[in-house]
């Protein structure tokens, strides 16, 4: 009796070690301050809080957040340097065998504190927009052929078909029920994407990468993916028409628009592309849902995406020598990406959460049977402590990509972006230039390269 | 009495642990097989089998025979994998073949230009005694340029279906090597070959 409230003692003493980790305090309020110093442009201080997670079981989330701050501060090598051992931390999750000795020690802990406690482990969405920035650190440093292997390997998840589903047979389809039918917002949200893996955004950025190398048939393909996933975009449809009418694929130029005009270049123009990524993608929140049990009722919590959809605010781009002001259109929407991946996610969670509730329920009665009224109340209130949903996800991804096109003469230019903040972008003849445009809250970060 | 029997079992993770950190050296020219990826039995396989396929050429072959050596100049490998390979590595293999054999002789154009500014410097500085300095305008051009591609094709299954397959996942990779030499004065591919590579992965049940 002794050595077992001893145990419940030291599990608490353990768990409560771990305060700096999410298991205790919720993942977005500690994602807050990388947010903040995005919003201000002072990226240095929430480097260094980054650093700090590295040791801890959400290694893989710091070094995600890391990257990205890194790279919007323009610290290429280090932004690098993060994403890559992120995705070696990637590559091992995915070479472990099935049943993983530290894996199941880790959810069999779950079942007594909360999800929290798993190391993080991602999701494909997050997985493709790693790859994609990885490739735009390439970029930056001057790595073509390395940035194309980057999308190779992004393509290489789109191809990844979601997992089937799960048996859910130790689930009532009432607890199902009961959980997607609190969740209309979210819902509605996945209902905006067929598949949490398709992400026109990096389609785009690969088939640019191949059109810069000339070899069109590939980029063709590329486009043709982006544009199946955003029929709507209309820099797509004219991707795809350019490209369809220079390989002469009279079979797909019967399937276009006709009204669409290919703009002409002129001879000393260049080409600019705007990939633009705006806001921050939504948090988890957190919800308690009572668990009908046998003995009696039990309360969980469930994460979930509670914030209805936001309309995307294009970025408009002036510039003297064009005859309107350019919209960027959006590619990608990663509110609806994010609310899809949970809810495929939904039966394993669900399946976890009953174990907890039923492993949570015995330990309180053997405490009360066993130690007595003291312990009994003391592991109750752990349990209740101890239950917080697994809030954690990558949250400096933006909210939306965008992407524009549109012809310049060479030579440095002036740009305007929504009215009132002037960039210099340097245009090369007859190649394109990659302009890439990241905007949280009123602030900006702007990079150019040419490919 | 409980806790007796914990003892051993604790002895022996104690044991089991300390035995963790050991270094050793190994054969160099093992056959490697960590994981699916390329890996160095890959980069020395494809090495040593694409030279000797090159040297036993007939291109090689007539260029010798008035005991000449043919000058190549080494171009490069491109990536088309999905994996950050080092190309220039496997030309570097192949190259030390392909000078030790003694039939070819090379030039190197990644370092040209610290060549050019050491000559710049000789030709141009005062303090390099002008009798000594290489003129500019002496190099030998190459008359064969050496290049080619690299690119796989990754396959994944397993985890989903049937019993069996449900907790293995199989992971396969195929690699292919293609090599050029292209004679620079007609334009001519002369040669070419190609080195085709399948690795298997698969994760088991248990594990770590």
């Amino acid at each position: 009796m002794l050595l077992r409230s001893l145990f419940f003692f030291f599990l608490i003493l353990h768990l409560v070690g771990c305060t700096t980790s999410s298991v205790f305090t919720p993942y977005p309020m500690r994602a807050e301050a990388y947010k903040q110093s995005l919003n201000t442009g002072m990226i240095q201080p929430a480097l260094e809080q980054t650093k700090k997670q590295l040791t801890s079981r959400d290694r893989l989330l710091a070094l995600l957040e890391q990257g990205r701050l890194a790279q919007l501060a323009e610290d290429y090598s280090q932004s690098k340097q993060s994403f890559e051992a992120a995705i070696n931390l990637l590559d091992k999750i995915d070479e472990r065998a099935t049943i993983s000795l530290s894996n199941t020690a880790n959810q069999g802990t779950s079942l007594v504190s909360n999800d929290n406690v798993i190391p993080y482990e991602s999701n494909v969405y997050e997985q493709i927009f790693l790859h994609h920035f990885q490739a735009i650190n390439y970029l930056a440093l001057g790595d073509k052929e390395g940035a194309q292997v980057e999308m190779r390997r992004a393509q290489r998840l789109h191809d990844k078909s979601p997992n089937a589903p799960e048996d859910n047979s130790t689930l009532s389809t009432a607890a199902v029920t009961e959980y997607q039918s609190r969740f209309d917002t979210m819902n509605n949200l996945a209902q905006r994407v067929t598949s949490s893996t398709q992400n026109a955004y990096s389609f785009y950025l690969s088939g640019l990468l191949y059109e810069s190398q000339n070899k069109l048939d590939d980029a063709f393909i590329d486009y043709k993916h982006a544009l199946a996933i955003a029929p709507d975009n209309s820099f797509l449809q004219q991707d795809v028409l350019r490209l369809a009418t220079k390989l002469k694929r009279d079979d797909e130029l019967k399937g276009l628009k006709p009204s669409l005009k290919t703009t002409l270049s002129k001879p000393n123009d260049g080409t600019v592309v705007v990939l633009y990524e705006e806001g921050f993608v939504p948090a988890k929140k957190e919800i308690f849902l009572p668990f009908p049990w046998p003995e009696s009722w039990y309360v969980l919590a469930f994460p979930y995406y509670g914030d209805s959809w936001q309309s995307p605010e294009p970025l408009s781009i002036n510039n003297g020598l064009l005859a309107t002001a350019v919209n960027t259109q959006v590619v990608t929407d990663s509110q609806a990406l994010a609310a899809r991946a949970l809810k495929d996610n939904l039966v394993p969670m669900l399946v976890r959460q009953t174990l907890r509730a039923q492993t949570k329920h015995k330990m309180q009665q053997q405490a009360n049977d066993q130690g007595g009224a003291i312990l009994g109340l003391l592991v109750g209130a752990y349990n209740i402590i101890s239950e917080n949903a697994d809030l954690r996800s990558w949250l400096t991804l933006p909210r939306f990509a965008h992407i524009a096109r549109f012809n310049l003469a060479e030579g440095e230019q002036n740009l305007m972006l929504n009215g009132f903040k002037p960039i210099k972008v340097s245009v090369q003849r007859n190649k394109i230039t990659l302009l890439r445009i990241v905007k949280v809250d009123n602030h900006f970060y702007v990079a150019s390269w040419p490919l | 009495m409980n806790t007796n029997k914990f003892v051993p079992v604790l002895a022996i993770i104690a044991v089991g642990l300390s035995g963790c950190a050991s270094v050793k050296y190994g054969d160099a020219t093992a056959q490697e097989t960590v994981n699916e990826r390329f890996g160095s039995t890959d980069l020395q396989m494809t090495a040593k089998s694409m030279t000797e396929s090159l040297l036993a050429s007939p291109v090689i072959g007539e260029a010798t025979a008035a005991s000449k050596r043919p000058v190549m100049f080494v171009e490069r490998i491109a990536n088309k994998t999905d994996e950050h390979i080092d190309t220039e590595s496997v030309l570097d293999s192949m190259t030390t073949k392909l000078l030790q054999s003694g039939k070819v002789r090379l030039v190197d154009m990644s370092r040209v230009e610290s060549a050019r500014s050491q000559l710049n410097f000789q030709n141009k500085d005062d303090m390099v005694d002008p009798k000594t300095a290489i003129r500019f305008g002496q190099m030998i051009g190459a008359e064969y340029m050496f290049y080619g591609n690299l690119s796989s094709i990754y396959k994944e299954a397993g985890g989903t279906g049937s019993i069996t397959s449900k907790f293995t996942k199989t992971r396969s990779v195929y690699y292919k090597f293609t090599l050029k030499l292209m004679n620079l004065k007609t334009g001519l591919v002369e040669w070419q070959d190609e080195q085709e590579i399948r690795k298997t992965g698969k994760t088991g049940l248990l594990g770590m």
